[in-house]
């Protein structure tokens, strides 16, 4: 008896579901329906781009291609231009069919496609330019790549050189410091639980451009959850929480975690809450501006005419 | 150690958890010189860290007892019912709405919030409208919404950007890295106050175990004390998620190898399983952070790893005698 009626339960609990998962079905088809197929009867001359970064898309904009950009990702925000060239998809996550229908020349991306992807990009004739590195040197070089690959060879020269004069301003700042005298900087990308960048991230490298060392930089992996314990005995100046929301009171949180009232950074008041994180968490542009902020921020506003220039 | 009596059995868990605290206490990713060892900050969160393994694994531990002995499953675990998704949800959201930096207890709380909810939706779905609750019906209810709230946590994972998603994976992978004094305490207290009140009431999880028509007839009053007993394990599950994200297997493997060391009978189980709990978990935690220091793997992995290849052992070597 009681079997009996566990199963109509179920059973029930079971339509209910099937039920819900056709209509699931069903606005799923419709809204695909919906949409125009985009691209279709594009008879532009100029390349046609799709940039799969946010870091990409701002050089394509300082090249001054913008007007060849057809497709970005979903974090692609700046310049605020971006924001009115269609999506393609997530960072690095591209969906195949909406880059196809876009029928683009080039495709630059930060991540190695597959090789089932690659074999169906190069059957449609689209170049592919893999744009990837953990090193400040190593975005410029890209970034003339870039200009070689969109006919701007020589105005990507013109601002690699202006970016690395900057850089050699920067580095001419800090160069008489003694190595072991320079800002020893953390920087917290999770707080739950606690993640930093290792040696070989791009962060690392932008720390070290801007004259600080990254304490953590004994680490190898890029990413690595870190114990908390360890961040007591580095004893970081300054600390960088990098992660998004509101930080208004994460520097008081901090002082507040159990241990952590001891760290100079915490003691002095050099918790950096309002940096502003995607110009030096993006190998773009703007990379310099935030490697400069960075640098003041660890070595003070000794050369304010440079920062005014 | 059947038939040995149960202080003999408690001693020696005692023991053996003063000796992995102590030990664990000198392993880290940092050494500690002599004369600062109770100074330093250092020492501070370590204990703090050692006191939320003790609880966490104890609570896990006689939650997982408590759900097997309930569903008369040898399958169940504290996350069984949904628990583990509800909580991911919740966890995930704050992380990616960006909460998670507001304070240190939005993560924690949100987690909190979606594995009770959870668990009232769960209990709602099984409960028939004379008041009673199958065990069938609310395995099968807790699973589908385990499923289904899983897939909502993918659908979040996916479709946020890469950092956020990163930070949601190391969350659900667990950890016990705690950096508030009062998150602890909130915790252990509700899961030490959820602990004594199955202690206290464990003899009538033999009862249960008999089969809810014989418990019945033996005078138990079989769905108030489910309810209860469902109420007491999903609170201890959902605050020790809340502190530590999801640490797999504890609640599994670990009420099954005292099982199998000193028997079912469920008065003695319990208090047996939160003192092993503890033990594995705080080894476990010295093990996850000592390893590759200062880089910490996920608890999860050590506990599978090494509680995997032991109760393997001990099912082989009792297989004659195990119950199911």
């Amino acid at each position: 008896m009681t079997y009996m009626k566990k199963e109509k339960t179920n059973l029930k609990f079971f339509a209910g579901i099937a039920i819900f998962l056709l209509i699931f079905v069903v606005v799923m088809v419709l809204s695909v329906l919906q949409k125009p197929l985009a691209g279709a009867g594009d008879n532009a001359e100029s390349q046609k781009i799709i940039s799969l970064a946010p870091n990409i898309t701002e050089m394509l904009f300082v090249l001054g291609v913008e007007d060849s950009v057809i497709g970005r990702t979903d974090y692609c925000d700046y310049p605020p231009g971006a924001k009115n060239i269609e999506s393609v998809g997530s960072l690095g996550i591209a969906n195949i069919e909406k880059v196809l229908s876009l029928n683009p020349d080039l495709l630059i991306t930060p991540n190695t496609p597959d090789k089932e992807v690659r074999k169906l990009l190069a059957n449609a004739g689209i170049e592919v330019l893999i744009i990837q590195s953990s090193n400040v040197h190593g975005m410029l070089e890209h970034l003339l790549n870039i200009g070689r690959s969109v006919g701007k060879a020589e105005q990507a020269g013109t601002v690699v050189d202006g970016m690395q004069a900057k850089l050699d301003v920067i580095a001419g700042r800090y160069a008489k410091i003694d190595k072991a005298k320079l800002p020893r900087v953390f920087i917290e990308i999770s707080n739950d639980p606690l993640i930093t960048v290792g040696g070989r991230s791009f962060m690392s490298d932008v720390i070290r451009c801007a004259g600080g060392v990254n304490v953590a930089g004994e680490v190898s992996e890029p990413y690595p959850c870190i114990n908390p314990e360890k961040v007591i005995e580095w004893n970081p100046d300054v600390i960088i929480p990098c992660y998004m929301g509101d930080k208004s009171n994460v520097a008081q949180q901090m002082s507040r975690r159990i241990g952590w009232g001891d760290i100079a950074a915490i003691r002095n008041g050099r918790v950096i809450v309002d940096f502003p994180n995607d110009l030096i968490m993006r190998g773009g542009p703007r990379l310099i501006e935030g490697i400069e902020i960075l640098s003041r921020y660890l070595h003070g506003n000794a050369d304010k005419e440079y920062v005014n220039r | 150690m059947q038939n040995a009596k149960p202080w003999i059995i408690y001693s020696f868990l005692l023991a053996v958890l003063a000796g992995a605290c102590f030990l664990s206490l000198f392993a880290g990713a940092v050494r500690i010189p002599a004369d600062e060892m109770f100074t330093s900050g250092i020492i501070r969160l370590r204990v703090a860290r050692i006191i939320l393994a003790i609880v966490v694994g104890a609570g896990l531990s006689v939650s997982g007892a408590v759900f097997q002995a309930l569903l008369r499953n040898p399958l169940a675990e504290p996350y069984i019912l949904g628990v583990s998704s509800g909580a991911g949800l919740g966890a995930a959201s704050a992380i990616v709405l960006g909460v998670g930096a507001l304070s240190i207890w939005s993560v924690p709380a949100m987690a909190f919030c979606g594995s009770v909810i959870t668990i009232l939706i769960v209990y709602r779905l099984a409960r028939e409208p004379n008041g009673v609750v199958p065990v069938y019906t609310l395995l099968l209810a807790g699973v589908i919404v385990n499923a289904a709230l899983s897939s909502v946590l993918m659908f979040i994972v996916s479709s946020s950007s890469s950092d956020e998603l990163h930070n949601v994976i190391w969350w659900l992978l667990g950890n016990l890295q705690i950096f508030d004094w009062q998150l602890l305490q909130l915790v252990s207290v509700v899961i030490l106050l959820c602990l004594s009140a199955v202690i206290l009431m464990s003899h009538k999880l033999n009862i249960i175990t008999l089969g809810e028509e014989p418990a019945g007839h033996l005078g138990l009053n079989v769905e108030a004390t489910k309810k209860i007993f469902f109420l007491l394990a999903s609170l201890m599950t959902a605050s020790a998620v809340a502190a530590c994200g999801l640490i797999g297997f504890v609640g599994l493997i670990i009420p099954h190898c005292v099982r199998l060391a000193i028997g079912p009978d469920h008065r003695r189980l319990v208090l047996a399983s939160a003192l092993s709990g503890a033990v594995f978990l705080v080894l476990a935690d010295s093990f996850a952070r000592t390893i590759i220091a200062p880089t910490e793997i996920p608890i999860g992995v050590v506990t599978t790893f090494i509680g995997g290849p032991f109760f393997l052992f001990l099912l082989k070597r009792k297989k004659n005698t195990y119950w199911c």
